[in-house]
């Protein structure tokens, strides 16, 4: 065994110092090859969107390019006195087909980038008297009455009750909605209050004192009775597009419901998914 | 055509790059430069190609003749440059200044370069012959100095790119990925400077210096505006010539100075499209500089000469010769000035040149004397009027981003973040670059509506 056998065996070979430009070098050739990708990705992203506004500007257009030639003749003196580029010019602008567009995008894209925003001012609303109506009174509440503070935001508690299955039987469009159990509290706004429902949307507006039903809108639960604690100053703005279908079974809770519970309804028609949750609150 | 027109943004420019890279030697490329360049300049009046080709064979033909002599006369050299600095100097003046004398209008080139560009034309025309005056050795292939001449991407607001720097590029060039990718970024970046920036400031200008309605911070304000404006669609020109420059595979110098107060009101002047500003200077002040009484003459004649070239009005001539009177007094107490703090410094160097180069706005000593005193509140109506008011905040928002591109010290600080971050891990790297091709891309489409609407009003 020679004297040199321990270095050739991997065991006793000894150990290579690291290079630490290697190291090195291979960090930059990683980083150049991420650079470069994000340079590749930047690139293919901006003549996308070159391309993309060339097709709106050039391609997509009210009519063809050959109306130009009918409008305007190349001619020798339009050619070299620049007549029939700057027509050609006109034209392409005065024929875009996404003219609207354009000019939305132009202003949206403006207010992104803060260019011509609009300001806002604020300036002080007129107190006008308002009518009389089941959410606003003129005269003043009762002593002590819950209705006597006035604020407008004042929070609203409503009550999101179960729908009894009476009622869910009645009403056949929406008997889908219908299967929470729970019993919910919901916060709201008193504005909000009022939102409508698409389909079956006649509204009640049943009010006796501080209880108010609130029409039942397509997200919500059905069945909402909702307890005010403070009037609203404005009446809700409830849609009255009462389908065919439910025209039936409407009239027939409204009977039902209104005269058990309210005795006094304010409304003309209740849609019957609101009367129940009523009854239960009472 | 100008550099923000629709047919040149979404026609011209992409196609002259598609179509160049159908062939990799630099011969082609050259031959499509030269035809999409003589489109550029004569777009809407095709006759001006015939005086473009007229003034390029001109220009050939005294670098050859003074190349020759150079060796064996000089004051034959010497001769025939300065019968070439008379003929571009002649063309400045006629097409810049066609109001003055009259021209038949299918001559003047207003309609389809901005007089602005002419200057660079003849600037570059002329640099061109004065390098091989001064010992550049002279163009044989005319086909090589009129891609030189003509290329859109060194005709307009671009640096003054002298023949000397650029003629190994003329010859051998490649355009890579990332040079392709670096040129966009330049042209969709210079594009909002002028598109977004320069036409927001101008708008506060405008209502800031009107002279119907002074008002105390409408006129310092708005003059504030025309210097922001000035700088913002030059640079932003300048910086989409370049990115065309990259796109084609060349690359240039950098043409805007950051400011600094240590080089007052001089470096002002210097650091504002330099390489125009660098050419004047070395072919009038460089050989007077040890010079003292011949060198004051020199910086004033120098500023005269850039402020001519700017503008060639009396107005200007006025401004120019005012700032040559500043620089000489700044070539005298100079130091004494560098000692000061840097706060009275920057202080300094804007109220000087606000009153220097606010003549250049108003072009009558009565528009610049009410303007004048206006800044101190004499004559003012208000403080501030409704309309300026309601300017400055519906374009808050870009104006501040402006002004943290504009001074070093913000746009440095906000680089410096975003480099920070991207050095953290290769996420974050990439996200920041993605973030930042999305604003780009978003830029871009914005300038173009602009542009679109902007053409249908």
């Amino acid at each position: 065994m020679s004297k040199y056998e321990k270095y050739i065996s991997p065991e006793g070979a000894p150990e290579m110092p690291e290079d630490k430009r290697g190291e090195q070098e291979i960090k930059n050739i990683a980083d150049s090859e991420q650079q470069g990708k994000c340079s590749f990705i930047n690139l293919a992203v901006l003549t996308l969107a070159l391309i993309f506004c060339a097709m709106i500007v050039f391609v997509l257009r009210e009519n063809d390019y050959t109306s130009l030639n009918e409008s305007t003749k190349l001619e020798k003196e339009n050619f070299l006195s620049g007549e029939y580029f700057g027509s050609l010019e006109s034209d392409v602008v005065a024929h875009l087909s996404l003219r609207e567009e354009m000019i939305i995008v132009n202003n949206n894209l403006h207010y992104l980038c803060g260019v011509n925003n609009e300001i806002m001012h604020f300036e002080e609303e007129e107190e006008t008297p308002l009518p009389d109506n089941a959410f606003r009174m003129s005269d003043p509440g009762v002593p002590g009455g819950r209705n006597n503070d006035t604020d407008t935001h004042e929070v609203v508690t409503r009550t999101v009750t179960e729908q009894t299955e009476a009622t869910t039987k009645k009403t056949k469009k929406t008997k889908k909605t219908k299967k929470k159990a729970e019993e919910t509290s919901v916060t709201t706004a008193a504005k909000k209050m009022t939102s409508t429902e698409a389909e079956s949307t006649t509204t009640t507006t049943t009010t006796e004192e501080e209880t108010t039903t609130t029409p039942e809108t397509k997200n919500t639960a059905p069945g909402i009775t909702t307890k005010v604690t403070t009037a609203p100053t404005q009446p809700p703005a409830t849609k009255a597009t009462t389908k065919e279908t439910t025209k039936a079974t409407t009239k027939e809770t409204t009977k039902a419901t209104t005269e058990s519970t309210t005795g006094s309804t304010t409304a003309s028609t209740t849609q019957e998914e609101t009367e129940p949750a009523e009854q239960g609150e009472q | 055509m100008v550099y923000t027109d629709l047919f040149f943004l979404l026609a011209l420019l992409p196609l002259t790059v598609i179509i160049s890279f159908f062939d990799s030697s630099a011969e082609y490329k050259n031959m499509v430069l030269i035809v999409s360049g003589l489109i550029f300049i004569s777009w809407g009046r095709p006759l001006v190609c015939l005086l473009i080709l007229l003034s390029f064979i001109f220009d050939w033909g005294m670098g050859l003749l003074v190349g020759k002599l150079r060796d064996k006369s000089r004051a034959g050299a010497a001769f025939f440059l300065m019968l070439d600095m008379l003929f571009n100097a002649g063309i400045f003046i006629v097409y810049t200044r066609a109001d003055v004398i009259s021209l038949p209008d299918k001559l003047t080139l207003k309609q389809s370069l901005i007089p602005l560009a002419m200057g660079y034309y003849v600037l570059r025309a002329f640099s061109y012959v004065y390098d091989v005056y001064k010992g550049e050795e002279a163009e044989k292939n005319p086909l090589c100095l009129l891609t030189y001449m003509v290329s859109f991407h060194f005709m307009m607001c671009g640096p003054v790119v002298r023949y000397k720097d650029i003629k190994p590029q003329m010859r051998e060039r490649a355009a890579t990925g990332r040079m392709m990718s670096k040129g966009f970024d330049h042209i969709v970046l210079g594009l909002a400077k002028v598109v977004l920036v320069g036409h927001s400031l101008e708008l506060l200008m405008r209502t800031g210096l009107d002279l119907n309605e002074m008002t105390l911070f409408g006129c310092w304000l708005g003059m504030a505006a025309f210097f922001g404006q000035a700088y913002f669609t030059l640079s932003g020109l300048c910086e989409m010539s370049m990115g065309m420059g990259l796109l084609n595979g060349f690359t240039y110098k950098k043409n805007f100075d950051d400011i600094d107060s240590k080089n007052l009101f001089t470096g002002l002047i210097k650091g504002y499209n330099t390489s125009v500003t660098g050419f004047f200077r070395e072919l009038i002040f460089t050989p007077f500089e040890d010079k003292t009484v011949l060198g004051m003459g020199a910086a004033l004649v120098t500023c005269v000469t850039v402020a001519g070239w700017y503008s060639f009005s009396k107005a200007a001539f006025i401004a120019g010769a005012a700032a040559g009177v500043i620089v000489i007094l700044e070539m005298i107490i100079g130091d004494k000035l560098r000692r000061l703090p840097a706060v009275i410094r920057y202080i300094y160097m804007t109220v000087l040149a606000m009153l220097i180069f606010g003549g250049l706005y108003f072009g009558t000593i009565y528009g610049w004397r009410k303007w004048a005193f206006g800044l101190i509140g004499v004559g003012d109506k208000y403080f501030l009027s409704v309309r300026m008011k309601e300017i400055l905040l519906s374009n808050l928002f870009i104006y501040i981003v402006g002004l943290i591109y504009f001074l070093p010290a913000a746009r440095g600080f906000v680089t410096g973040s975003l480099e920070k971050l991207q050095s953290r891990s290769k996420s974050f790297y990439t996200g920041i670059e993605i973030c930042k091709t999305a604003v780009k891309a978003l830029l871009l489409i914005m300038c173009i509506a602009a542009i679109t609407v902007g053409k249908m009003v």
